[in-house]
């Protein structure tokens, strides 16, 4: 059984080195690789077929043209800036959407791509135009000529009313948006203002503190406030010793002013006289 | 009974001669000498549109849009799937036509698109992806019912043989040939045939101003080629695109990736929860609290314990 099993083992062995010295065995792999199925590319054939149908007719029986796309105006760089930025805000203000490097994005791709092909169409007109007009063709179709349209006239009502729609609703979101602003910025103002009030009642207050603390100030200044009041008023050895108030009394007999002046009242005898002189 | 309309006028011939510059007339001619007709309509292109049965609404409705683009195309009634590929050949013959374009819906979601060149070839076959039909109300252009499109292609087209082949097919097909007598004289819009991701983009936009103004129309639509044959609806096959995926090959591509996700997500929960870290994995140092308090009660304890 055991050697059953080892020339197994060779075997497989042997077919492994095969397959090595082939080339079909890479460092890592297992088992054997399959080639690349062989695919069709018969150039010759798709020359010659080509060669084969070609229409060898002038430009204006085929109008083909091959360009390259027209170089990007700068408002359509400005839309595309534009269309940038709020595909970045938007995948920066929800995080749930998936979220896309710039390079990577897919609908940033898609909106990159779609200018590609209008370039493209605005290089194709540019270029056959002025050919067209060579040729003294008519281009634009006149006010007056009539005819069937690709869409109808109610399908185009209909695009011309989704397009109102759409930029109805634009217009309204922006309002909005401008309200919200508005609001935002009438609160902030509230909130200063009151700030600033309060501010001013604060710097009132305070000088109406430091006035009256002047003035109690002045007052204590004045009238003394606080300290011992008991014998304040008792002499002291120096205010006894002090003589700066004294005054020497008054001398008799002299005529002093502040000596009252005598009245003379004359006697009843007189005074009676006098009274009836009077009648 | 049976009106037998006589034939009162003489046949005009046709003159050989193509240049349209005006020859001079001679000085003398009979009233009665019928006047050389001119030969204006020289590319006479007739494309026989029609569809197998099995496509959906909205592939019927790019099949009716591009129609309606085409003035040089002639209807057909749905094919029947019993019916081989070889049989459009005759279809085409009867109907005088020299150019077709079929419409092979899949599975009800994938459409396939046949150009071809009768009798004898080449012939296309497409995957067309993303269809947009002129229906939407984002493609805001208009053009008028058979004017003749500008065709613009990319430079690619003009680098490898089987592009090349493409263009002259593309445009002998989408092409209205000038002087076709149910077109338009004007120019308003402009076909573009753009190689991105080696499928070809096609898209219809109108001209507003020669300045180069344009505005969409549609419909828009992606071919993805998948093989080049030699002969009409049949022959050797010339080319084969390398990466080409069948659609029903990427859908199960993208089921199995999907299976593998759940199977993975159930795999990390498990591994996630075998991993997990145990009750009391914040007591990193069993013995560090030791060293609080006193010492030497603690050594009593210890030893008490023992």
């Amino acid at each position: 059984m055991d050697y059953n099993s080892e020339s197994e083992l060779s075997d497989s062995d042997k077919e492994l080195q095969v397959a090595f010295a082939e080339g079909k065995l890479k460092p890592g792999l297992n088992t054997v690789e399959k080639l690349p199925k062989q695919l069709l590319n018969n150039v010759e054939g798709l020359k010659h077929k080509l060669a084969d149908f070609t229409l060898n007719l002038p430009w204006i029986e085929k109008l083909v043209c091959v360009n390259d796309q027209a170089p990007l105006a700068p408002e359509l760089a400005a839309q595309m800036l534009a269309h940038e930025h709020k595909r970045e805000n938007q995948l920066k203000n929800n995080k749930k959407l998936p979220q896309f490097k710039p390079s990577d994005d897919p609908v940033l791709n898609d909106f990159k791509r779609e200018t590609a092909f209008y370039r493209q169409a605005q290089a194709a007109v540019l270029e056959a135009i002025p050919k067209l007009k060579a040729l003294s063709l008519p281009i634009t179709r006149p006010d007056d000529y009539f005819a069937e349209m690709a869409k109808t006239d109610a399908h185009m009502q209909k695009i011309r009313e989704h397009l109102m729609q759409k930029q109805q609703q634009q217009q309204r979101s922006e309002r909005v948006k401008q309200l919200r602003q508005q609001r935002k910025e009438g609160k902030m103002l509230q909130l200063q203002t009151k700030l600033e009030r309060q501010q001013e009642k604060k710097e009132m207050l305070d000088q109406v503190k430091k006035y009256r603390k002047e003035k109690r100030k002045q007052k204590d200044k004045k009238f003394g406030f606080g300290g011992k009041k008991k014998g304040s008023k008792i002499n002291t050895k120096d205010s006894a010793a002090e003589i700066s108030e004294y005054r020497r009394p008054h001398k008799k007999g002299t005529n002093n002013h502040n000596v009252k002046q005598k009245k003379n009242r004359p006697g009843k005898a007189r005074r009676l006289k006098t009274k009836n002189k009077k009648h | 009974m049976v009106k037998v309309k006589k034939n009162l006028k003489r046949k005009r011939t046709e003159s050989k001669n193509d240049d349209i510059t005006p020859k001079e007339l001679p000085a003398v001619r009979h009233s009665d000498e019928p006047i050389e007709k001119k030969r204006k309509w020289i590319n006479k292109q007739r494309v026989l549109v029609f569809a197998s049965r099995g496509i959906n609404h909205r592939d019927r409705h790019l099949m009716e849009d591009l129609k309606k683009l085409m003035p040089h195309h002639k209807p057909e009634a749905k094919m029947e799937r019993s019916k081989t590929l070889n049989v459009i050949n005759e279809m085409c013959e009867m109907k005088n036509c020299n150019k077709a374009i079929m419409f092979e819906g899949r599975k009800k979601q994938d459409l396939y698109m046949w150009l071809s060149n009768i009798p004898n070839g080449p012939c296309v076959k497409f995957l067309v992806e993303n269809i947009s039909t002129m229906a939407e109300l984002k493609l805001t252009g208009n053009c008028l019912r058979g004017s003749r499109p500008l065709l613009s292609f990319d430079p690619t087209f003009e680098k490898e043989p089987n592009y090349k082949l493409l263009k002259e097919l593309l445009t002998q097909i989408f092409g209205i040939p000038k002087n076709h007598p149910k077109s338009q004289p004007f120019f308003d819009h402009v076909y573009t045939f753009t190689i991105l991701d080696n499928r070809i983009w096609f898209r219809n936009f109108q001209i507003l101003s020669e300045d180069g103004a344009v505005a969409e129309i549609g419909p828009r639509f992606v071919l993805n080629p998948v093989k080049i044959f030699s002969g009409s609806f049949g022959g050797v096959p010339l080319w084969e695109n390398p990466f080409y995926m069948s659609p029903s090959k990427y859908r199960r591509k993208i089921q199995l990736e999907s299976k593998n996700k759940y199977v993975n997500r159930l795999q990390q929960k498990a591994s996630a929860e075998a991993t997990r870290p145990g009750g009391d994995s914040y007591q990193l140092t069993p013995l560090e609290d030791i060293f609080k308090g006193n010492p030497l009660k603690k050594a009593q304890e210890l030893s008490k314990n023992k």
